[in-house]
């Protein structure tokens, strides 16, 4: 295959140099620590609980960005109204605006004297400085990544195979649920692993409205960076090779989950 | 020519647009999701003292 070798070579040594000398070192680094001292740093209720919420929160709001996030996109592709090219041009606001901006901007709206959090108050449920505050803050630096990923593969496909759908009896519901779906579920798939991947290792916005109670609302990034200020190098890079592995294992599984999508759909 | 244009014109048309309360629908859940997650945010950003 003409040219494979030096595209190869130039591909290896970018994403070596780039992505796997930094991961190389830490866990060079990590595997100085003896598997006791790993064990002791990262077995703590306080790192236990902040693996639990970063990932957890993370699942929940990519889980509820691939709910509306299709659903917008369905809109935004095959629905015309008054405003939509604004919609869509909003939709990419979470990539340009910073995350610490979002972050106070969102505390402001979610806490108890907001706009949102007003309402909620009354009725018991509090979103800013909890750790459903995390949540909120995960689905809106996510929402853009599944969304500009399944949009155009929505476009792309193609009226007819729903039109022979309907023409061969299915109904509209059996046309969304064997043709749309199946075709738009890879990309649904990458789009959430992208959401996922973000979400648990977003800092920015987090820690302004999560209100960091140890134990509670604290998030993994967030505990590095304590540990990196206390000079406790060990443990911030215990945590970090934790939360590599874990995000290696979890963007694996949706890979794998997304390959098998595909191929059952060309088959 | 006539005769197929005009049996054409009688067929009745396979409708690929979604019923109304299903457009109606899904466009208030988005824009109602974006105005929470992304207007309002942005508004109360330009609004705050």
């Amino acid at each position: 295959m003409p040219g494979f070798g030096l595209s190869f070579g130039v591909m290896i040594s970018y994403l070596g140099l780039i992505v796997l000398l930094p991961l190389a070192c830490l866990l060079w680094k990590a595997s100085g620590l003896g598997i006791g001292a790993f064990w002791d740093i990262v077995s703590t209720p306080r790192v236990l609980a902040a693996i639990e919420l970063s990932f957890g929160a993370a699942l929940i709001a990519a889980l509820v960005n691939a709910v509306f996030g299709l659903i917008i996109v369905w809109v935004l592709v095959r629905y015309e109204f008054p405003g939509r090219p604004l919609l869509d041009a909003l939709i990419d606001l979470p990539f340009a605006l910073p995350t610490a901006v979002a972050g106070i901007a969102l505390a402001a709206l979610f806490a108890d004297t907001g706009w949102i959090g007003a309402l909620l108050a009354p009725l018991g449920i509090n979103i800013a400085f909890t750790r459903w505050g995390v949540v909120v803050a995960l689905i809106f630096v996510g929402l853009p990544f599944v969304v500009r990923t399944i949009e155009p593969v929505l476009r792309d496909l193609e009226r007819e195979q729903e039109e022979a759908a309907l023409s061969l009896g299915a109904s509209r519901v059996q046309s969304y649920a064997r043709v749309v779906l199946p075709s738009i579920l890879p990309a649904l798939l990458t789009g959430v692993a992208m959401a996922l991947a973000r979400g648990a290792g977003e800092y920015g916005s987090v820690i302004f409205i999560a209100g960091n109670v140890p134990g509670k609302s604290e998030i993994l990034p967030l505990l590095i960076v304590i540990k990196l200020e206390q000079f406790d190098y060990p443990g911030a890079i215990a945590i970090a090779v934790v939360m590599l592995a874990i995000s290696f294992v979890m963007l694996l599984s949706l890979n794998l989950l997304q390959a098998w999508s595909r191929l059952r759909h060309e088959s | 020519m006539k005769a197929d244009m005009q049996e054409r014109a009688t067929q009745p048309m396979l409708s690929l647009r979604d019923p109304a309360w299903m457009r109606w629908g899904l466009t208030a859940i988005a824009v109602g999701f974006l105005l929470i997650f992304l207007v309002l945010p942005l508004v109360v950003l330009f609004t705050q003292r």
